[in-house]
């Protein structure tokens, strides 16, 4: 039995109570906290998707460092009695509930349809149709794969097709369906650090230059807002 | 002859305008330098205008009908039997497409005639111009005007189409206008500028309806052309069969383009502005409001003279001049500013004009407007020269007996004074008589006896100026102490004398009315409505009837004021009325001025501008800040609201892109 | 477990996430909410990149994190200067910009 559906409920409904319980604590630490555990249960859920190198991101920069910045200020500011927050009153409160109850019921709405009708789903039925010898829309989306993740004709050769074939095959002799397989082997492995990487500095190369100069902005501001100004002389 | 020539004859005003404008304040030091350039520029003018006046009178003398083109710039329309002398091509074209309007000139026999008194009378008024301002705090900005008053007159008469002649026609009214106003810290001098600008512009709208008129009849503004077509449905007697050109057409048009001349030429209705304009330093009346820019609308009318032959309109013309020649006279003869009885005078000098042209004697037109520009310039100019010695004043009251004190100028006076009215052999008996004989000749009695009293009234308050400025006991105030002026200012005079009194003889010969300056002259205008036979014999009793009609209204003037001793107040009804001007600018006042004033006060100023412009504009701020008011309070500065209100439009948002599209 | 599981989550969180910058008036609280709204997207972006085979969600999962460190940097520092000159983080309190 597929251990996937287990381990979803258990990370989704860590992280919903997680969620929850963020907003529903007065205490501003224990929040935090809440938040923490969130993140590590998305963290799992990253993982069931296969996305083992935004899993590690997330539990180092938000679980790690973006929580800890989070606690600092909380207690640097001293607010974790209860004195900041007195909550809303009644009919504001049931007012935001009743509008994230329908906001929700969208959400789910679209999650649902989406998978039905949307270019997603087609782009799914497509890809599973097979039969025969591989076709030519399958070698142009490996021909896709090689240059989204660099790889040559040879290294698929050497590496993949073994694993859905007998060795003494190329990709042009595979059966459509061996060609499927394939296509999916290699889709589960994007997201190991190594394919992340080479995407991200190939074809998102720009991109993250840019982000490198977000950053460096945000620091300045930050050192801009938080410094101490010099009393002015008075002349 | 060649373009080159006009075009320095044209520039050098401007030059001299702009050394003078530009650099003025550098030159204020040296204040002869100053108006010795103006003077240069005006001369080197004068030269090329006697350079070309030879040219002119050269192919005149050979009696030839071929004309001297230059070849090579040819004109599409040279070949015509209008207009003698010479037409240079456009030098450039202003508006392409279909229709082309050019800059160009137009030379000949009346143009050169034009130029010799614009420059020369133009040149001895800068001259003396030096010794009058001299002194004046905006000496230089004077003959930086006055430069660009001959540079703009110049335009006007070299014009080959009434575009370029209009541009000309604003730019003098445009220099009157600042000459009038020049003592600008006078409140009368200021207020008869815009009067003068305003009037004029009444008549120069009906100059660009006429010239409006004309394009849209005849496609082009330029005039060779235009006489040219005129003609030829002339002679093809489509003549009001014709949709876009008829002869009801051309009256319109004529009419209109005399409207201009109205107001130019301050005639009836419009003159109200010239006695006003005295307010200008004399000079400038003598060059602007006596001997050029007056003139501009007889000039105008007489270039026109085939449309107006054409359209049959030459009889209101005529009309209006003789009248107004009177009405003038009339109100001059209750005038005691000598200025005002100078200014009164010119006007009606220039109904004696409107009358030579308006009934097809063009050519006796443009003489008297040639010996007026000189004894009429000349006389203002002693005039000026009388202010100058009686410190600013100028009311005759308080002359009298200056003959002593001031011979050079009582001579040069009482030349022009008997020049215009009318003394046999001088130059105004001659001109005058002309327009009157014609007018008997073709068949206008009542205008040649309207004239004829009118020449008699000339007579009469030309020699009451005289008798009570030069004549009689001193009446002069005991601390004004008379004396003649510098020679810069009677060497002009004196120079000026000689033709005013002179000219008559030396342009007529005596062969009847085909004298030299016809002959000169006459080429250039139409001979539609002219009578071919001239009935030599009866010169001689119309000159005897002219003289003595002159003689008697200088003896009446002998007798009542050889020892003047003025009232305060006017004695007679008639008299009261007419030393106040018929009380027509009252009256103007009274159904122009104050009716316009009340629609814009109740109609466009409270009506049109307070409730609905400044209405649209309050309510517009109104209505932003109504809703601005009530849109304030969403802004509450809490965050949260903000957020509730972005997340009601997402679910909206939503709602529509999932179930309703 | 297919697409509209994960997606539906994502949608539960992020409502959690709204409903949380609603009803709370600690900004340090609605700060953490608008992580969770990230998050939310963030999980919703790596499910449809499986789904697609695409890495390029994935990516961008990492360009969120990078501006949500940013973001929480700089919004953390104005929270400070605004208790420093209010000695309050209620952001009822905080109505500068009332019209």
């Amino acid at each position: 039995m597929d251990a996937e559906p287990i381990l979803f409920i258990v990370f989704g409904a860590l992280a919903l109570i997680g969620a929850v319980a963020v907003i529903g604590f007065k205490n501003p630490v224990y929040s935090a906290i809440a938040l923490i555990g969130t993140f590590f249960a998305q963290a799992g859920l990253f993982v069931l998707l296969g996305a083992h190198f935004v899993a590690a991101v997330q539990v180092i920069v938000y679980a790690g460092a973006i929580m800890v910045l989070f606690l600092f200020v909380i207690m640097l500011l001293n607010l974790g009695s209860v004195r900041a927050d007195q909550p809303k009153a009644g009919i504001a409160k049931g007012a935001a509930i009743v509008l994230g109850i329908i906001f929700a019921l969208e959400g789910v709405y679209i999650a649902v349809n989406v998978s039905k009708g949307t270019a997603v789903a087609q782009v799914k039925q497509e890809s599973t149709v097979g039969g025969g010898a591989i076709t030519e829309a399958q070698l142009e989306e490996i021909g896709e794969i090689e240059a989204t993740y660099q790889l040559t004709r040879d290294e698929i050769n050497t590496e993949y097709v073994p694993q859905v074939a007998t060795a003494d095959k190329t990709l042009e002799s595979l059966t459509a369906v061996e060609a499927q397989t394939l296509i999916q082997t290699i889709q589960q492995e994007m997201g190991k650090t190594e394919r992340i990487g080479t995407v991200l500095f190939s074809k998102f190369l720009l991109p993250f230059e840019v982000t490198s100069l977000i950053l460096l902005a945000a620091l300045i501001g930050v050192i801009a807002l938080v410094k101490r100004e010099e009393p002015k002389e008075v002349s | 002859m060649s373009v080159n020539l006009i075009i320095l004859l044209l520039i050098s005003p401007l030059v001299g305008f702009l050394i003078n404008g530009l650099f003025g304040k550098w030159l204020r030091n040296t204040e002869k330098l100053s108006g010795w350039i103006a003077c240069l520029a005006v001369l080197v003018s004068l030269i090329c205008s006697v350079i070309v006046f030879t040219h002119v009178k050269g192919g005149a003398e050979l009696n030839q009908t071929l004309y001297q083109w230059i070849a090579a710039e040819s004109h599409e329309y040279s070949k015509t039997e209008l207009g003698s002398g010479e037409s240079a091509t456009p030098l450039f074209e202003w508006i392409t497409g279909n229709f082309a309007f050019n800059i160009g000139f137009h030379v000949d026999s009346l143009t050169a005639v034009m130029l010799l008194i614009i420059t020369g009378i133009g040149f001895l008024i800068h001259v003396y111009s030096i010794g009058y301002m001299h002194g004046d705090a905006g000496y230089t900005r004077y003959f930086a005007y006055l430069n660009l008053f001959v540079f703009a007159m110049l335009i006007l008469v070299l014009a080959d189409n009434y575009l370029m002649m209009f541009v000309g026609w604003e730019g003098v009214g445009l220099c009157s206008y600042l000459l009038i106003g020049f003592w600008y810290e006078k409140k009368s001098a200021t207020d008869a500028g815009k009067k003068a600008f305003i009037v004029n512009r009444i008549g120069d709208f009906g100059f660009l309806l006429g010239m409006f008129t004309l394009f849209a009849a005849f496609g082009t503004l330029d005039f060779i052309p235009i006489f040219e077509q005129a003609e030829f449905f002339e002679r093809t007697e489509s003549t009001g069969s014709n949709l876009v050109f008829g002869a009801s057409t051309l009256a319109v048009a004529t009419l209109l383009l005399f409207v201009g001349a109205v107001g130019k030429s301050a005639q009836i209705p419009l003159y109200v502005w010239l006695p006003d304009a005295m307010e200008g330093p004399t000079p400038v009346s003598a060059l602007i409001h006596a001997a050029t820019m007056v003139t501009a609308g007889v000039y105008m009318v007489a270039r026109s003279s085939v449309l107006f032959d054409l359209a049959g309109t030459g009889d209101v013309v005529a009309w209006i001049g003789v009248l107004t020649a009177a009405f003038a006279a009339i109100m001059a003869l209750a005038a005691n500013d000598i200025k005002r009885v100078l200014a009164y005078s010119t006007v009606s000098q220039l109904g004696y004009m409107f009358v030579g042209v308006g009934i097809g004697a063009y050519a006796s037109g443009i003489f008297h407007l040639m010996t007026h520009a000189f004894f009429k310039g000349l006389m203002f100019l002693t005039a000026g020269s009388v202010m100058h010695a009686m410190s600013n004043e100028l009311d005759m009251r308080r002359m009298g007996g200056l003959r002593s004190k001031l011979p050079i100028t009582h001579i040069t006076f009482l030349v022009g004074a008997l020049a215009i009215s009318g003394f046999p052999l001088l130059s105004g008996f001659w001109s005058k008589d002309e327009i009157l004989h014609s007018a008997w000749e073709k068949g206008h009695p009542i205008i040649y006896v309207i004239g004829l009293v009118t020449a008699f009234l000339t007579a009469f308050y030309m020699f009451r100026l005289i008798f009570g400025t030069f004549y009689g006991k001193s009446r002069v105030d005991s601390q004004i102490h008379p004396h003649e002026s510098p020679p810069v200012m009677w060497v002009p005079l004196a120079i000026l004398a000689i033709p005013s009194a002179l000219i008559g003889l030396a342009l007529l010969s005596w062969k009847g009315h085909d004298s030299a300056f016809h002959h000169f002259i006459g080429g250039v205008f139409s001979h539609h409505g002219e009578k071919t036979a001239h009935h030599a014999d009866n010169v001689l009793l119309f000159m005897a009837i002219s003289s003595i009609v002159g003689i008697a209204g200088i003896a009446l003037a002998w007798v009542k004021y050889r020892d003047w001793t003025p009232l305060a107040q006017p004695q007679s009804a008639i008299h009261k009325l007419a030393a106040e001007k018929f009380y027509v600018d009252e009256i103007y006042n009274a159904v122009f001025v104050q009716p316009i004033k009340k629609v814009s006060q109740f109609v466009l100023w409270r009506g049109l501008d307070v409730s609905i412009i400044d209405g649209t504009v309050n309510g517009v701020a109104f209505v932003v800040r109504t809703v601005g008011g009530s849109l304030r309070r969403f802004q509450t500065g809490v965050v949260q609201s903000y957020i509730v209100s972005m997340v009601i439009g997402i679910i909206i948002f939503l709602a529509y892109y999932l179930f309703i599209r | 477990m297919g697409l509209e599981w994960y997606l539906g989550l994502s949608a539960l969180l992020f409502t959690v996430g709204v409903v949380g910058v609603l009803i709370r008036r600690n900004a340090i609280i609605i700060f953490m909410c608008i992580e969770l709204m990230l998050n939310a997207a963030n999980l919703a972006f790596v499910a449809i990149s499986r789904e697609l085979g695409d890495p390029s969600g994935q990516v961008f999962v990492f360009f969120v994190m990078t501006v949500a460190a940013a973001e929480v940097a700089i919004g953390l520092a104005i929270i400070v200067s605004v208790f420093k000159h209010r000695e309050t983080v209620n952001v009822d309190e905080v109505d500068s910009l009332k019209g």
